[in-house]
């Protein structure tokens, strides 16, 4: 074995020389969160209206491509019923307010346990097959029924007309969210909070599971991983946070109607994750920014916005098929080891 | 001491077809031992059925003392039965050391306490200095290699090699063969189906012979070798891989 500890050797003294490199390029995660603060503080601190406004919406979309970058960038799963859990979570919370007295911060809760259950109910059935076709066929007719459902069902939901929502959530530990500046806040603390769980999924033997399952499901099982149990862990993670984040749109819009829960608002999450980078901590967070963000404050219209992400798209999954975290990514790796 | 593997009239069929017949074998604990026989002679479906990929049709199988018969693959893995594929199969996407420090976190906690026999498993077996290439560009050699590395990682203290030397060069099956024994000294049970006779004569302490299902002969590979028997069914269609 002394050619082994021959090359042990060899490595430590290369390692000695790029550890500069390594400290930089240990860094620039931490710059991205630290840009990441900067962009969040940015509409308290100087903010007007329409800036705070456009904040809120951007961190909303944010959250709620960070929380379907579990179930599709790690686990690798092709779910299709996102934007239905997110309108469910919209729905159920504005109704449980609503027509049922409960707390805003109670609902929230509630609205999140009644979509994990019913992912588990759609993802296991869906998710015991390899290949992926399953669930999403499945999970796109889940989400079809679901928004179905919000425009037929007069009595509950308001149909197809949509429904206003004049609530506003109540304070919480002294703190104000009736306020648009609060309403803002909580979207921030929501897709924190959808970014920290990532990140401990990430670290954890779950995430590595995850990252198993999506590689090669078969491999994965024959080195010690509940494969089936993962996938549904995932997806029932992912649509609950969905569904949380879609608590906080009911307040911040007043306004929620069943076109919140159809397939191409799914489509388009899907669009800003590979543009952004799937499977990334920052790629969708980068992704909402290019497709929401610039769009937006270039006053560009809802239309053209759409075109312009289709032509991003396939120039992204031409020339960068890892989307853009995916190059940055690569690129501060390679520097690392001091071949760029 | 208990056998590491016991199989108990172990049977696997397929609609009409038989492709495991009654298999009985009791595999001592810290050897390396062969499996071989002609194409079609169901060694890899007796690999199959043993790694938990389906269940037998009849029969126990007992890992360790307890009966994992139909147990799932990933609850073998867990109690340290852990089989290669076919060729190599690693996680092509990966570079060699996120694919080792995946196969390392994937057993549950309750196994967490089992640590890989071999300490460093990318210095010791020679991959470090692939560390950050895909696994998917690595040479053949180094991939069957690295399969064997991930299985070491989640602790396995049994593997099933599945045919580990087929297509390589005689450099890579000098190295492979030194991976193996490596592997068996740090206190790792090895079963390996192989049809390079070669490989094997050196490796082994014992053979298994498989034929139409069935196990034919079983002893030392010299031995096994000369039994009239296996010279017909596995020898006598391919004389030229032991001349």
């Amino acid at each position: 074995m002394s050619a082994a500890v021959e090359t042990t050797a060899a490595v430590a003294a290369a390692s000695r020389q790029t550890t500069m490199r390594e400290k930089l390029a240990r860094a620039i995660p931490w710059v991205g969160w630290t840009i990441l603060v900067v962009l969040l503080a940015i509409p308290v601190l100087g903010g007007s209206r329409y800036l705070v406004y456009l904040g809120t919406l951007i961190a909303l979309q944010a959250a709620l491509a960070v929380s379907l970058n579990i179930v599709m960038g790690y686990a690798g799963q092709f779910a299709m019923s996102h934007a239905a859990f997110y309108g469910f979570g919209a729905y159920a919370s504005a109704i449980l307010v609503a027509s049922f007295g409960v707390n805003f911060w109670v609902a929230i809760p509630l609205a999140m346990l009644i979509a994990g259950v019913l992912a588990a109910i759609i993802g296991y059935p869906a998710l015991r097959y390899t290949g992926g076709v399953h669930l999403a066929l499945i999970t796109f007719a889940f989400g079809e029924l679901a928004r179905l459902v919000a425009a037929n069902w007069h009595s509950v939901t308001g149909g197809p007309m949509g429904m206003r929502v004049m609530a506003s959530p109540p304070q919480l530990f002294g703190m104000d969210f009736s306020s648009a500046k609060g309403l803002y806040w909580l979207a921030a603390v929501m897709l924190m909070l959808c970014l920290l769980i990532t990140v401990l999924i990430q670290r954890s033997r779950f995430g590595r599971g995850l990252v198993a399952v999506r590689e090669d499901e078969t491999l994965a099982a024959f080195l010690g991983v509940n494969v089936v149990g993962y996938k549904v862990a995932a997806y029932v993670i992912s649509s609950m946070l969905a569904a949380m984040v879609g608590c906080a749109y009911a307040p911040v819009m007043n306004f929620i109607s069943p076109e919140l829960l159809s397939a191409h608002e799914t489509i388009s999450l899907i669009g800003v994750l590979i543009l952004g980078g799937i499977g990334t901590v920052a790629g969708p967070i980068i992704g909402t920014v290019i497709f929401f963000g610039i769009p937006e404050m270039l006053r560009v219209a809802r239309l053209y916005r759409l075109v312009v992400l289709g032509i991003i798209i396939v120039l992204v999954v031409l020339f960068m098929p890892k989307g853009v975290a995916g190059v940055i990514g690569e690129r501060v790796a390679r520097w690392k080891r001091g071949a760029a | 001491m208990t056998p590491v593997l016991r199989l108990e009239g172990v049977t696997q069929r397929f609609g009409g077809l038989v492709a495991v017949r009654d298999v009985n074998l009791e595999l001592p604990r810290g050897e390396i031992i062969g499996l071989i026989g002609p194409n079609g002679a169901g060694k890899t479906t007796l690999f199959n059925a043993v790694s938990g990929f389906f269940r037998p049709t009849e029969g126990r199988i007992l890992f360790d003392g307890r009966d994992v018969t139909g147990a799932a693959p990933h609850v073998l893995a867990r109690q340290g039965l852990v089989r290669t594929f076919q060729g190599a199969r690693v996680f092509p996407k990966l570079t060699i050391e996120e694919c080792l420090r995946t196969a390392a976190h994937l057993p549950s906690a309750a196994a967490s306490a089992r640590q890989p026999v071999i300490r460093d498993v990318m210095a010791q077996l020679g991959l470090e200095r692939y560390a950050h290439e895909l696994a998917g560009s690595l040479p053949s050699g180094m991939m069957r290699v690295l399969g064997i590395a991930m299985a070491i990682q989640t602790g396995a203290t049994m593997l099933l090699l599945d045919e580990p030397a087929a297509g390589l060069s005689a450099e890579e099956l000098a190295n492979l063969q030194r991976i193996i024994r490596a592997v068996h000294a740090a206190g790792v049970s090895v079963w390996v189906i192989e049809h390079n006779l070669h490989f094997l004569m050196g490796l082994v302490s014992r053979a298994i012979v498989l034929d139409a299902g069935a196990v034919i002969a079983d002893g030392p590979p010299a031995e096994v070798t000369r039994n009239p028997q296996v010279v017909e069914a596995y020898l006598g269609a391919q004389a030229d891989a032991v001349s």
